[in-house]
């Protein structure tokens, strides 16, 4: 049975390979929901992979995801989160899953609510969250993320977590409270 | 305020600071069988935070509609670039 090198008998590209690339997939799902499009998910997963490279001397071969999203979410930090994203752009995606899209005009205010998640003003809601509450919601939500992976991801502890996802979503839903009754207003 | 009153909205403050919790059903938050009790009984009786509710799950329902299934082609894409940054003559 061959055994296969440690960490110290690779070179740098070879570390680099095998211990980088099985983590690209998981770079980009968090960087995505982090920058909110796939262009600059690309963006940031290629600069994650630059400074990775730079600092492989650095690396100790332990726990190569944590250190990777270290690197991701500090290049987030100082380059991505100045810049205004355009989150979640296709929203072509949710009206041709919904089949309530387009439904009968609802009449209670929760059903104004619900009716809100299924068109555009949803998209707005989720765009009016501020950053650290969006990236937990999308973490969790569109790329299913335990609590524990998404505070890992951040950097931020599990209770921050599960508070930001708790007003994420009622701002949410206050949001779209407000939306349904400037509609109604109109 | 009636007392009863009072006992309401304090019910419902708790039952919403632990929706959340309730909804996700997250192996790091994990609930008691009480407090899972306590909150299923009053998101039945309490037409307000059954409101809530639903819209939670709605929200999730369509946030989880945005998930792009289609990531292969970024991947090729990323990968291709670790390799031409570990061998620069790969185009």
């Amino acid at each position: 049975m061959v055994t296969p090198p440690s960490y110290s008998q690779l070179s740098k590209a070879e570390a680099f390979h095998t211990y980088v690339e099985p983590e690209i997939p998981i770079l980009f799902r968090v960087a995505r929901s982090l920058t909110g499009s796939t262009v600059d998910a690309e963006d940031l997963v290629q600069d994650t992979l630059i400074r990775a490279f730079g600092a492989m001397l650095r690396f100790d071969g332990e726990n190569p995801r944590a250190w990777l999203l270290t690197i991701l979410r500090n290049g987030w930090h100082n380059n991505w989160r100045k810049r205004k994203p355009d989150y979640i752009g296709d929203w072509s995606l949710v009206g041709a899953n919904n089949p309530a899209f387009n439904a009968e005009p609802p009449r209670s205010a929760e059903e104004e609510v619900l009716r809100g998640i299924r068109d555009s003003s949803f998209l707005a809601a989720v765009n009016s969250l501020s950053e650290d509450f969006r990236a937990v919601l999308l973490l969790v939500d569109i790329e299913e993320f335990t609590y524990a992976e998404c505070a890992q991801i951040l950097g931020i502890p599990i209770g921050t977590v599960m508070s930001r996802r708790s007003r994420a979503r009622t701002n949410l839903r206050k949001f779209l409270i407000k939306s349904a009754d400037v509609e109604k207003n109109k | 305020m009636k007392l009863r009153e009072v006992l309401t909205m304090r019910e419902c403050r708790w039952v919403t600071t632990h929706l959340s919790q309730y909804l996700d059903r997250d192996p790091a938050a994990p609930l008691s069988a009480e407090e899972v009790s306590r909150l299923t009984i009053h998101i039945e009786i309490c037409e307000k935070c059954a409101s809530i509710s639903s819209i939670f799950t709605e929200t999730t329902h369509a946030l989880k509609q945005f998930r792009n299934k289609n990531d292969e082609e970024s991947i090729v894409r990323l990968t291709q670039s670790l390799k031409k940054l570990t061998n620069p003559e790969v185009k």
